[in-house]
């Protein structure tokens, strides 16, 4: 396997342990982040075929440029729901006063009944 | 032309759904169903199937775009569930009318992707859009429901993202019209599989359904049963051919394990929103056993179920819910009974089994206090019946089976109360099954 795709699963597989061990909702999001950070990462990695980059005029084996514009889009979008996340878990612990996920779950579970 | 008429309810939708912010006025949603409906009219009346890039290059370099036959469909039962949406006039801000445009207009794009970014773009755009429906009206369980869908579906997109970005090392283009008889990396295709998986509402992995159909206004559960979970299941069908014969008897093991068990959970629920949130599950698990025998029958049955789950959600006079229920179980002449032929042909063991279930859980629902038919409810009622209109009925397979499950499984679910089974699905649960689900994938496909 190479090592830049290992290191891109390893910062993966992290954003993913620190969403399923923590329990508290903004640790969590920084774990989305981590995670989709890595992807983007993946995302370049793949894409760099050499170390020249496609504005140069004469011939020779340029980094693929369609990874890199393709990430942009996934990080805007990945943007607009971390700022989504963060307005709900704002209003969360306006409510509750805390950010802890099971807490928060039990309560809003027991107002629910 | 062509690709004008195909893009064109997109610009329409987003156009509309723009003005609608400033205009508070509930006249305005005859306009936006006008408008709409009259783009989306001429699409089928000129009836422009094919593929086109956007843009003067190859299908290697463009985004492509496919207007199929099972997109039809698709765009159909969007209609539909919209414009029922529409039609009920509710009493609250602006905003959330044009938020149901805007996801018209992702979920169409969808539906007429042919590019494997873009259908992660749409994907994201009405995912986006669905939360912010789900957390309309500042109660802390809808903004705990919208939580949890956007952790796992951030998972999911994120798996996505890993899957298409292997895809494209090994194949270099991303459009699926020039990906067509390659030998797709397996690797990248596990990550797709099971990101869609979850994305299409299959029993474990989509841990949210049970809280966001639960838990939301009426009025928006009724429009994301008939179009979130089509995502996953329209993004699968683009997929398909791509999929060895590993990937498709894991599709339609999974889809047999979701359509089963969403079905037994759903027998020990009382709430009508937590029967209908297990009820899809277990009908999306029908729908990819389907997509492994005939895309076109998936494409179907997911119209029926979309209207179907979007009347049960919304209405409550007793007629309209048995009809719903009918076409669940697959009576004719429902539009369900057209799309299970298949079923009923080549796992005639399941297809009872399922007859069976539905029936069971759904006594429940047709015990509930009856209220006067709405306007928005005889609309999906014609939609239920429209197969007859342009499907050949043809001879009526096994209806002695049907009946005998159907009857069956109401005295089942008449003089039995099941158990509420355990409540797994909090949301490190939910991540858990989607990284066992990957595991489970890749063993599978590698098995010799």
């Amino acid at each position: 396997m190479k090592v830049d795709l290992f290191l891109s699963m390893m910062l993966i597989s992290a954003g993913i342990l620190v969403l399923f061990v923590k329990r508290d909702l903004v640790v969590k999001l920084i774990g989305v982040e981590i995670m989709e950070n890595g992807v983007a990462t993946l995302f370049v990695e793949e894409g760099f075929k050499s170390r020249f980059p496609p504005l140069l005029s004469f011939s020779v084996e340029m980094v693929d440029p369609l990874p890199q514009a393709l990430v942009i889009t996934s990080i805007v979008l990945g943007f607009a729901v971390l700022a989504l996340s963060l307005i709900f878990v704002l209003y969360l612990s306006n409510v509750y006063h805390t950010t802890d996920a099971v807490k928060l779950a039990r309560r809003i579970e027991k107002d629910e009944r | 032309m062509k690709g004008d008429l195909v893009l064109l309810p997109i610009l329409v939708s987003v156009l509309i759904g723009t003005v609608r912010i400033f205009v508070a006025k509930r006249w305005m949603n005859a306009v936006e169903i006008f408008s709409v409906l009259l783009s989306v009219i001429v699409l089928f009346a000129f009836h422009p199937f094919g593929a086109f890039v956007v843009g003067p290059w190859s299908s290697a370099l463009g985004v492509e775009v496919n207007y199929t036959h099972l997109s039809f469909w698709f765009i159909l039962s969007l209609l539909g569930v919209w414009v029922a949406f529409k039609i009920r006039f509710e009493e609250w801000d602006s905003t959330m009318e044009s938020l149901a445009d805007y996801l018209f207009a992702a979920m169409y794009a969808l539906y007429i992707s042919n590019d494997m970014f873009n259908v992660y773009v749409t994907m994201e755009l009405s995912s986006l859009i669905s939360f912010l429906m789900v957390g309309y009206g500042q109660r802390p369980s809808r903004i705990w429901a919208a939580l949890k869908y956007i952790f796992l579906s951030a998972v999911a997109l994120s798996f996505y993202l890993v899957g298409i970005v292997l895809i494209y090392t090994q194949e270099g283009v991303l459009s699926f019209g020039a990906l067509k008889n390659e030998n797709v990396s397996a690797l990248g295709l596990s990550f797709v599989v099971v990101a869609l998986l979850v994305k299409g509402g299959t029993f474990g992995l989509s841990s949210w359904i049970l809280d966001v159909y639960s838990k939301s206004k009426e009025a928006v559960s009724a429009l994301l049963s008939g179009t979130s979970v089509n995502m996953g299941l329209y993004a699968m069908m683009l997929f398909y051919p791509l999929l060895d014969e590993k990937f498709k008897s894991f599709l339609m093991t999974f889809g047999i394990f979701s359509a089963v068990t969403g079905a037994i959970y759903a027998l020990g629920e009382k709430e009508r929103g937590e029967i209908l949130a297990f009820s899809t599950s277990s009908q999306m698990g029908v729908s990819f056993v389907l997509l492994t025998l005939s895309p076109f029958y998936a494409s179907l049955y997911a119209f029926g179920h979309s209207i179907a789950k979007s009347l049960l959600f919304s209405g409550r006079w007793k007629i309209f819910t048995f009809f719903a229920i009918a076409s669940m179980i697959g009576i004719p002449p429902f539009t369900g009974y057209f799309a299970k032929t298949i079923i009923v042909k080549n796992m005639p063991f399941f297809s009872a089994a399922m007859m069976f279930l539905t029936s069971a859980y759904s006594v429940k629902l047709l015990m509930e206090k009856s209220e006067k038919p709405k306007i928005f409810e005889f609309l999906l009622v014609f939609f239920l019946f429209f197969p007859l209109f342009v499907q050949p009925f043809g001879s009526v397979l096994g209806i002695v089976e049907i009946l005998l499950a159907t009857l069956a499984g109401l005295a089942v679910g008449f003089f039995f109360d099941f158990p509420k089974l355990k409540d797994v699905f909090s949301l490190e649960n939910g991540i858990a099954y989607e990284i066992w689900a990957l595991a489970a994938v890749m063993v599978w496909v590698n098995m010799r």
